[in-house]
């Protein structure tokens, strides 16, 4: 069976002003009119790993690393490790950055508790391996139930200091969540990405049927002490078959 | 409200032969801070708020509220902790010009965290209780923005009565001893911005009709001792002020920010400038003076006539002869200039300014666009002036510089890096109306500085031409102006497009539209607020608070709750004993 990867960069989205302008839309409205916007000027088509790139970040040319906080939020639907360490392998690579100060893992699954946990065990197991060699600063978690983030966090030999949650449900914390996180000084943070991000019909109607998305990343560039936002983007690493799977 | 010199104030025979002095020296003082300071960079944004509150003291018996005349007694308790250990306090006071006011603010300024936005509200309540715990019984301290019944007949306690033919204001209805007594700067300001004018200050703002007020509203002025001149100056159907107290003895709601650059000062400056009229309108908190109804809900009109020193040559009323300019405002009254590059093509009114300075600021390498600023804030005299700092080094001080700038009160004031700080350069956000409750204040304060980190990491663009903005700012002080008013504002604030033709670049829209976004047409800058906030990785705790003090404004907006204005007329007129 012939495949292809494709790995598309969206560059910063804030200097589109197409996207600025409608800005109650949520996360997936805002990925999808990017990604059609960017897929719009590059028409490559062929084999191998295609790369796409989106506009080029120059914001960030003239300001000192340490005044920057470069957040990063990871989408996985699968246990793979690999995929996992490939997305932060390219996001390092992309951003051109030895360290991301925080990262968060929104992983996806239908599985059983039990095995939810063991997922998310082999998951942070390779995360931990970031966070030895300090690539890695601060790491959590989104949309985590609260029993299985408490065993998971009593398992860990690296501790997760950040839980993410929906801010629609946000001023309804689970009590046991805010009691643990504040007894366990962890980051109760929130965010306004839907369940699944980019969901499947989606993808299939910007890529077509045979798509298939491995992972997702989101990335944010903070002026730390300036509260400014001052760039976002998108990778996404896409696998195409020719036959529909 | 401005620069508080210690010393012996000038009168303004002498104050007006240091006239030239003052401006020569300021002029140049400017200069060098600008050689010095033009190229300071990588300040963190560092933000403060000022509430100003009125003491009143009710009286259960005879059913009355009186403005208490102890802010002095008061003041001098407040300030004691930060006499002995200024860098740790929670809380700073300062004088204000009544004798009813006081001026609180935090202790130290909030930072570039949003965690920041959670303890504002807790900062304003610790104030309230801070100044509250030294009231005596029955005394309330209040984030009013007016009084009431100030100007009406014992509006104080102690009970004080207008000095007509002495006092420092002259006034009919405002007493000398409602003007701060513990710094000669008020008084001093008051005679001398009377002085310069010729005569006295005269307010009229158009009273509310129904059918309590007679078809012709007129006031018998000579009864109350006047000499002809207030008659004169008073117009039927309005509401007849006449001394500097009416305006700047109203409480405000103000908020600085320290920007990274000169650059992002400007830009800020700019921004900000065409949402005063829309923040003033969102915040209105003023219906009543000297006990009337009147039929405008803002104070920023009434200010600004309450200190308009302007001659009746420079009014336009007669030939120039003693003075040099024509000037079109009053010196509080809404900028004049945009000052950043991209500002430039809106800058449609003509700017007064004095020639000379803008001659000797451009042979000193600044641009047009702050030169021209600079040389317009030039054309106003001193008003205040202390003998102990009339010589000074150019080199190092500033106070011939500040002395001007911080007597052109506008709805934005540019301020450089005071001498031998670590403070940078800085914008003043100053339309806004103070709020009853900590919380509205808490909503405003949080809302706007939201805006500005929305604006630069956005790169929005809201600029209108100055001479809207001056439109808007007419509206905005109109009854009900939230609900009934459409305002100039830019069509399209996410992108950079220009036409040729500006006027295609703005429209007008209601309130609740700029606010909450007309669909397809304008994305609304809650929404951008909102958009911003979910890219900023807010704690859960911040971000509940935010959404509360987001609600309010978004309610405000599209009239679900009534502005401050609107509330306290509804609770006059529909009291059973209103007439």
């Amino acid at each position: 069976m012939l495949s292809h990867n494709l790995l598309v960069n969206t560059g910063n989205i804030l200097s589109l002003s197409e996207a600025r302008q409608k800005a109650s839309q949520n996360s997936t409205d805002e990925l999808i009119e990017t990604l059609k916007i960017i897929l719009n000027d590059n028409q490559n088509k062929g084999d191998g790993t295609i790369v796409i790139n989106g506009k080029e970040d120059t914001s960030l040319q003239d300001v000192d690393r340490k005044d920057l906080k470069i957040t990063v939020k990871v989408f996985i639907s699968s246990p793979d490790v690999h995929s996992l360490k490939e997305a932060l392998d390219q996001t390092f690579k992309t951003l051109n950055t030895n360290v991301i100060e925080s990262l968060v893992i929104a992983y996806k699954s239908d599985e059983e508790p039990e095995n939810m946990l063991s997922s998310l065990k082999k998951i942070w197991s390779a995360v931990e391996e970031y966070i030895k060699v300090d690539k890695l600063s601060s790491v959590g978690l989104s949309d985590i139930n609260t029993n299985i983030f408490i065993e998971l966090f009593q398992w860990a030999d690296i501790k997760p200091n950040i839980v993410q949650i929906n801010l629609t449900t946000c001023c309804a914390v689970p009590p046991a969540l805010q009691e643990f996180t504040k007894e366990n000084d962890i980051q109760l943070l929130t965010h306004s990405d839907s369940y699944e991000i980019l969901p499947q019909e989606m993808l299939e109607g910007i890529f077509g049927s045979t798509a298939h998305l491995r992972w997702l990343i989101r990335y944010q560039i903070h002026l730390k002490c300036r509260g400014i936002l001052s760039s976002k983007g998108y990778l996404l690493y896409i696998n195409k078959s020719s036959f529909k799977i | 409200m401005g620069l508080l010199s210690e010393g012996s104030p000038l009168n303004w025979e002498e104050t007006k032969k240091l006239s030239d002095h003052v401006r020569k020296h300021g002029v140049i003082q400017f200069i060098n801070l600008y050689k010095r300071l033009r190229d300071r960079q990588g300040d963190v944004l560092k933000w403060g708020d000022e509430v100003e509150y009125m003491l009143i003291k009710f009286d259960d018996d005879s059913k009355t509220a009186k403005l208490s005349l102890r802010a002095m007694e008061i003041l001098k308790i407040l300030n004691e902790k930060e006499n002995e250990d200024p860098k740790n306090v929670k809380s700073l006071w300062r004088p204000e010009y009544g004798a009813y006011m006081i001026e609180g603010t935090p202790g130290k300024p909030y930072g570039g965290l949003l965690a920041h936005f959670n303890v504002v509200e807790a900062n304003m309540r610790y104030r309230r209780q801070e100044a509250t715990k030294l009231l005596q019984p029955n005394e309330v301290l209040m984030s009013l923005t007016v009084f009431p019944r100030v100007g009406a007949p014992e509006f104080t306690d102690p009970p004080a009565y207008p000095a007509f033919n002495t006092g420092a204001s002259k006034s009919l209805f405002f007493p000398d001893e409602a003007i701060y007594p513990g710094h000669p700067r008020f008084k001093t300001l008051t005679r001398n911005i009377r002085e310069r004018r010729g005569e006295k200050v005269a307010i009229n703002i158009p009273i509310y009709r129904d059918k309590s007020v007679p078809l012709l509203f007129k006031e018998d002025l000579i009864d109350k001792g006047d000499d002809g001149s207030s008659s004169k100056a008073s117009k039927d159907n309005h509401i007849y002020m006449d001394a500097m107290g009416f305006g700047m003895g109203c409480c405000c709601l103000q908020l600085t920010f320290q920007a990274c650059n000169i650059q992002e000062a400007r830009t800020l400056y700019d921004q900000l400038t065409p949402l005063c009229p829309i923040m003033l309108a969102l915040t209105a908190a003023s219906p009543f003076y000297r006990g009337y109804i009147s039929d405008v809900d803002c104070r920023w009109s009434v200010i600004s006539s309450s200190v308009d020193c302007r001659t009746q040559e420079e009014r336009g009323l007669k030939p120039l002869k003693e003075n040099k300019f024509r000037i079109s405002k009053s010196r509080y009254d809404s900028i004049d200039s945009y000052l950043s590059k991209q500002g430039e093509r809106y800058n449609d009114v003509p700017v007064t300014y004095d020639d000379e300075i803008y001659k000797q600021l451009l042979d000193n390498d600044i641009d047009h666009l702050l030169a021209q600023h600079i040389a317009h804030l030039f054309i106003r005299d001193s008003v205040s002036l202390f003998s102990e700092k009339v010589h000074q080094d150019d080199l190092k001080d500033t106070d011939h510089f500040e002395n001007i700038q911080s007597t052109n009160w506008q709805t934005m004031r540019f301020k450089p890096p005071p001498p031998n700080s670590s403070i940078g350069w800085r914008v003043e956000f100053r339309p806004c109306e103070v709020q009853i409750t900590d919380f509205e204040n808490a909503a405003i304060v949080c809302f706007t500085v939201l805006l500005t980190r929305v604006i630069l990491s956005y790169k929005l663009n809201l600029l209108i031409p100055i001479s809207k903005v001056d439109q808007n700012m007419v509206k905005a002080q109109k009854r009900d102006a939230v609900k009934v008013e459409k305002f100039w504002f830019r069509r399209d604030i996410t992108s950079d497009i220009k036409s040729d033709d500006a006027q295609s670049e703005y429209t007008e829209f209601t309130i609740n539209e700029i606010i909450n976004g007309k669909d397809g047409i304008f994305p609304g800058l809650v929404p951008l607020v909102n958009s911003y906030l979910a890219n900023m990785d807010v704690d859960a705790d911040t971000h509940c608070t935010i959404q509360r003090y987001i609600k309010l404004i978004q309610k405000r907006a599209s009239g679900e709750l009534l502005t401050t204005a609107a509330w306290l007329r509804k609770e006059v007129t529909s009291h059973p004993e209103y007439k």
